[in-house]
């Protein structure tokens, strides 16, 4: 399939890369970009693994056709860590064990860095609703509520 | 090796020359969550992708008589809009109990209404606000009620090469509610749906609309049930009646999320609900 | 509310595991496991277990587990690891302080029964000034020659519970061989009787796990199975697909496990430790047992809500009306 140049911006840089027109943000990252931090767990937009800030707000990658980010600003969770420092839901996540496997985590990631900038102290039925597009096998909810409860409460 | 255009016209125009020029071999992409899935599994090989994101048709005004609302405002701009909450609240919290976050970030209303899935929550709504969509092609350009437009699961009258460019939904008062069951809580799709609209004058009952979603082949309006309350003072009776009526006008089927008995048993029970409910709600006064 | 004997360990002998640990030129130790990590973080006590029995930090050891070569640990399965991994661990720990023991007796011409490993430094008893090198030192010694004759030091352990055999007919008396843990759920929930769904407003689950070698790792595991639990209770299933096997689900929507909106409005665990005669520390796997409790805790509360025993699973919102009628009906359920 011919290919063709789409430009974006991905975490901060702008990148130039050639894409084919049926390839998926999520196959350009991880296969073209290896940016890997997208995860693929279902490519039907049921699981939300794939979750990349667009514009600063969470969608789908699996969902959302390369091409269309074309000038666009794409944010995963490689773009998190600001010079070598983890930002401070991944600290909480970290250090509170917001995470078993870790498949769902850079989705969960995403997601909750767009409801601290929307909503800073979020309650704990804000947040179940807010991340209920992001599904955790593991069953780590109940540590995820609390290390974003926590970035909330200044402990991070 | 199967070549795939794409394209991302930034004039209506342009789009539908598009659209004219492929037939039915382009596939017209919104927010993509319901095409990028069948994409990914193959479930449909367009020959062309034509994407309307770059349009300018994401916009929601207030007209004299209608809000009109541009095909590709998405489902989380329509859960916000102060002028989809004033005036057609019942489409802001179906868009609210659409899919997730991320999905409602996607996904557009023109999208949910071509899509014309039997559980599209906000077509249910759309449906008991009255509201039309216009369909525009290289030829000419066309309104049709909403009722109008669908033929089945996933079938409607648009014609390959028409867009959805506008829906147009009615200022009229009334209370509405929207209500809807899933298999679960979080992201889950409409095992039943339903949205109502009363209008009344004192306890009298001046019209009504009463939409189920996922109850038959089409989101449906259930016009025997409707003429029930028209008319009539409202009671708790009146209510479980209409309720009882507008299952007897659906024809839902067994699926993996639930059988045709339970949905029959639950919708009753739904209807009676978000009538009740709407009563108690705020009045929309245009 | 439901308890749970969760028996951990396939108690019939035949469910070893093997470890090995290596020291390193540097002073650090490597263990080998064959323990999978699904995230439960099996690597992570193993580690504490081998940090522990060497007496050192436990940053200096290194854990492999991720290889088809390393020594064979019968699986990850049946709450086992906890229970027999670190018995594998210790044994290896002391096989390689054995070793050093000898030597280090051989490079100074001493016994190996008086050689003294303190953590990380190794003198022969009655001559430490003379004699005392830090495990570095011993450990560049033994892997670089040199001065000293090299050796490759490399502690073998494995371990498996004891012979099963059937209780006592007569006294009901038990082989103590395996362990089972002892959890206890409690459900709180709403059940809509017009649309038949229920809401599981709160849940507590307490187990009682012999020792929690890490208690984040116990925490997340009892939480993490209310998810696993809840679901199965509620609202996966693969066989028999529901309502039929034509609707098997062929894509992940179609699939319905618990979101964070399913999720309790409040959770709560608890941890309670009674050491464990057959573990390392006392402790006990327990975490499968952490998914078996919500299931029943949540079948029972709906029995309190509507008085009707529940005896299929998932409990879904046609199960309970049509559970109902058969109440209202008079009809035994
Ligand atoms: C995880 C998940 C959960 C979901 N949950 C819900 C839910 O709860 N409720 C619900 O109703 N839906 C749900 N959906 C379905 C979907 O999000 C909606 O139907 C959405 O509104 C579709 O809009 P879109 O812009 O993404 O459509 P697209 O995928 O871009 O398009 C869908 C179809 O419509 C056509 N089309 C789109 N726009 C136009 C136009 N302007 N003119 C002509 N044709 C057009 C396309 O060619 C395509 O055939 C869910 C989807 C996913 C993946
Ligand atoms: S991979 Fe995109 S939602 Fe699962
Ligand atoms: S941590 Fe394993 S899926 Fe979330």
């Amino acid at each position: 399939m011919k290919q063709q140049v789409l430009t974006f911006i991905l975490n901060g840089e702008e990148v130039a890369v050639l894409v084919t027109p049926t390839e998926t943000l999520l196959d350009v990252l991880r296969e073209r970009l290896q940016i890997t931090g997208p995860k693929r767990g279902c490519d039907d937009g049921e699981c939300g693994a794939c979750t990349v800030l667009l514009d600063g707000e969470p969608v789908r990658s699996c969902l959302t056709l390369a091409l269309t980010v074309e000038g666009r600003t794409v944010t995963t969770v490689e773009g998190l860590m600001v010079k070598g420092e983890l930002d401070r839901l991944q600290k909480a996540f970290y250090e509170r064990g917001a995470f078993q496997c870790g498949f769902c985590t850079p989705g969960m990631l995403m997601v909750a860095k767009s409801l601290l900038a929307k909503n800073p102290n979020p309650s704990r039925d804000e947040i179940r609703s807010y991340m209920a597009g992001n599904l955790c096998r593991c069953g780590s909810y109940e540590e995820i509520i609390e290390a974003i409860q926590a970035v909330a409460a200044g402990e991070y | 090796m199967r070549e795939v255009l794409y394209y991302a016209p930034t004039e209506l125009t342009e789009a539908t020359a598009i659209l004219a020029d492929h037939r039915d071999k382009a596939a017209v992409l919104a927010g993509g969550t319901d095409l990028l899935p069948k994409l990914n599994y193959y479930e449909v090989k367009p020959h062309a992708l034509l994407y309307i994101g770059r349009l300018g048709l994401s916009s929601i005004h207030n007209g004299s008589s209608a809000l009109t609302i541009g095909a590709t405002t998405t489902t989380a701009d329509l859960a916000t809009h102060h002028l989809v909450q004033q005036y057609a609240p019942a489409l802001a919290q179906a868009a609210r109990l659409s899919g997730s976050v991320a999905i409602q970030n996607a996904a557009t209303i023109g999208g949910n209404i071509a899509n014309a899935s039997p559980a599209a929550d906000l077509v249910v709504a759309l449906l008991a606000l009255d509201a039309s969509v216009r369909l525009l092609s290289h030829s000419g350009q066309r309104d049709v009620h909403l009722a109008d437009f669908f033929l089945g699961p996933h079938l409607t009258i648009l014609q390959p090469d028409e867009l959805i460019t506008q829906i147009h939904v009615p200022l009229s008062p009334g209370k509405t509610e929207f209500l809807k069951l899933g298999r679960r809580k979080g992201q889950t799709l409409a095992v039943v749906s339903v949205a109502v609209r009363l209008q009344l004058d004192g306890d009298l009952c001046h019209d009504a609309r009463i939409v189920l979603g996922s109850m038959a082949p089409t989101p449906l309006r259930c016009r025997t049930a409707e003429h029930l309350l028209r008319g009539q003072k409202i009671t708790t009776d009146l209510i479980h009646q209409a309720a009882t009526q507008a299952i007897a006008e659906s024809s839902p089927i067994t699926d993996q999320r639930a059988t045709a008995w339970y949905r029959k048993k639950a919708g009753e029970a739904l209807v009676q609900r978000a009538l009740l409910q709407a009563l108690d709600k705020k009045e929309v006064r245009p | 509310m439901a308890y749970v004997l969760h028996p951990t360990g396939n108690k019939g002998g035949g469910d070893p595991s093997h470890a090995v640990i290596q020291l390193k030129p540097d002073g650090t130790y490597v263990l080998l496991i064959g323990a999978m990590d699904l995230g439960q973080g099996a690597p992570t006590i193993l580690r504490q277990v081998a940090a522990d029995a060497l007496g050192v930090p436990i940053e200096k050891i290194l854990v492999s587990n991720y290889d088809n070569l390393l020594p064979l640990s019968v699986s990850t399965s049946g709450s086992r690891v906890t229970l027999i991994d670190p018995h594998a661990v210790v044994n290896a720990a002391e096989d390689l302080k054995r070793q050093i023991r000898e030597w280090f007796a051989q490079q100074h011409e001493a016994n190996p029964e008086d050689v003294e490993i303190e953590g990380e430094t190794v003198y022969v008893r009655g001559d430490r000034e003379r004699t005392v090198m830090t495990m570095e030192q011993v450990a560049m010694g033994a892997a670089w020659g040199g001065g000293y004759e090299p050796a490759s030091l490399i502690g073998r352990g494995a371990w498996q519970p004891g012979k099963y055999h059937a209780h006592d007919p007569e006294t009901g008396e038990m082989p103590n061989v395996g362990a089972i843990s002892f959890g206890a759920a409690l459900a709180e929930v709403e059940v809509d009787t017009e649309t038949g769904t229920v809401d599981v407003l709160r849940f507590a689950q307490v187990w009682e796990v012999g020792k929690a070698i890490n208690p984040l790792l116990v925490r997340q595991q009892i939480n993490g199975g209310y998810c696993i639990g809840a679901g199965f209770a509620l609202t996966e299933s693969c066989y028999p697909y529901f309502p039929s096997v034509e609707y098997a689900p062929e894509k992940m929507g179609d699939y319905f496990m618990p979101t964070f909106e399913d999720y309790p409005q409040q959770m709560i665990f608890g941890i309670e430790e009674v050491p464990h005669p057959n573990g390392v520390q006392g402790a006990k796997g327990f975490s499968e047992g952490s998914a078996s409790g919500p299931p029943p805790a949540i079948a029972s509360a709906i029995h309190d809500a509507i008085g009707v025993w529940i005896t299929e699973f998932p409990i879904t919102p046609e199960v309970i009306l049509r559970a109902l009628e058969a109440k209202q009906a008079g009809v035994e359920s």
